[in-house]
């Protein structure tokens, strides 16, 4: 069941078109950190993902408070709704974890807190969109 | 005839720029199976608000309601939504659709929460899109039907679960008379095949003629107007 909304969610969120600024921001991440390294360009370059990944969920904002009350309305239980709403928020993130994650084989090792990072801005805005304060 | 509902001394207040304004003011109700309420009332009465608290999705601040035997108020947020995939079904003004997915995807949503498998829940969205006459629209999108056909496809989906209770809010509001009437004639119908208690809210007062009890929702109180 959790794993037809998971695919279901991921199939929305690809739809949206916060997805395809984020798909334009990795791609001038992954050009930008293959030019120039150093700690300093990884802090700023983290600064502007995780706001690349706000802006993002920010323009699709109708979309997955839509689709978290339909999945509410129909009986969806809080797990459900948190899970749907992180898998869509997320995806946003994976795009720039992949660039990151290439970004590794280059020596940057301060990579996994990046990620780490990413993975606790999408939990926080997804309990927001889940608890209705969205955004 | 048995009762699915009660509702018994049901206040609920809003908080308004620091100041608690009640927009329902002690509601006392008791619906027998099979019965079509309409509930008449202008834009801001609580007609909405009473419908969303019989789906469990806001909370009273006093009063008792009990639906098919089960006090709303005893319910955690979790046992709610499992009444919402079994008894009750809301079809709220905006239709509650998903306009990326399709007809089929739109239907099958709730029985995909239940964890039907995939064979089953093929049979009954088909067997419903057969009996809402939208089997040759299941794999269009959402977004490309008509403001009439999406109130049939949320109609689907509610129905989907056979639930006991079916609560429609302002189902007219978006349509011209004569979807708007096919849409009521549609209620009957599923009230007479499928004996499922029906409650409609509207500030249409045309509405009412499709009715069996109506009921007029007026500054947060409610009266019985007539059968």
């Amino acid at each position: 069941m959790l794993r037809e909304i998971i695919l279901r969610t991921i199939r929305y969120s690809l739809t949206c078109v916060g997805m395809r600024y984020t798909v334009l921001f990795s791609i001038t991440l992954y050009v930008y950190l293959h030019m120039y390294r150093g700690v300093l360009i990884l802090v700023v370059t983290l600064a502007l993902s995780i706001l690349m990944v706000i802006a993002s969920t920010l323009s699709d904002r109708r979309n997955i408070v839509q689709f978290i009350n339909v999945l509410n309305l129909v009986g969806g239980r809080r797990k459900v709704l948190f899970t749907a709403a992180a898998v869509f928020i997320s995806l946003r993130s994976l795009f720039i974890a992949i660039v990151y994650g290439t970004a590794i084989l280059q020596s940057f090792n301060l990579i996994p807190i990046v990620l780490f990072i990413h993975i606790i801005v999408v939990m926080i805005l997804s309990l927001i969109v889940v608890r209705g304060g969205i955004l | 005839m048995s009762i699915v509902v009660i509702i018994s001394h049901l206040w609920k207040y809003y908080t308004a720029s620091g100041s608690s304004i009640a927009i329902l003011k002690d509601i006392n109700l008791t619906i027998r199976r099979g019965e079509i309420i309409g509930i008449h009332g202008p834009s801001g009465a609580g007609k909405t608000t009473l419908l969303k608290i019989l789906a469990g999705l806001e909370r009273p601040d006093s009063g008792e309601i009990i639906v098919e035997g089960y006090n709303l108020n005893l319910l955690d947020d979790d046992a709610l939504a499992l009444l919402r995939t079994s008894i009750v079904s809301y079809i709220p003004q905006d239709y509650g659709l998903i306009d990326e997915f399709t007809v089929y995807e739109n239907v099958e949503l709730p029985l995909l929460l239940i964890g039907l498998p995939e064979n089953e829940r093929k049979n009954s969205v088909h067997s419903i899109l057969e009996y809402m006459g939208l089997r040759d629209k299941e794999r269009i999108k959402v977004k490309y039907l008509s403001g009439g056909e999406k109130q049939r496809v949320s109609i689907a989906r509610s129905l989907v679960i056979t639930p006991s209770l079916l609560l429609a809010d302002e189902p007219t509001a978006n349509l011209d008379w004569d979807n708007a009437k096919k849409v009521l004639e549609l209620f009957n119908k599923i009230n007479r095949d499928f004996k499922t208690t029906i409650i409609i809210v509207s500030h249409d007062t045309r509405v009412l003629e499709f009715v069996s009890r109506r009921f007029i929702l007026y500054d947060g109180i409610l009266k019985e107007v007539g059968r």
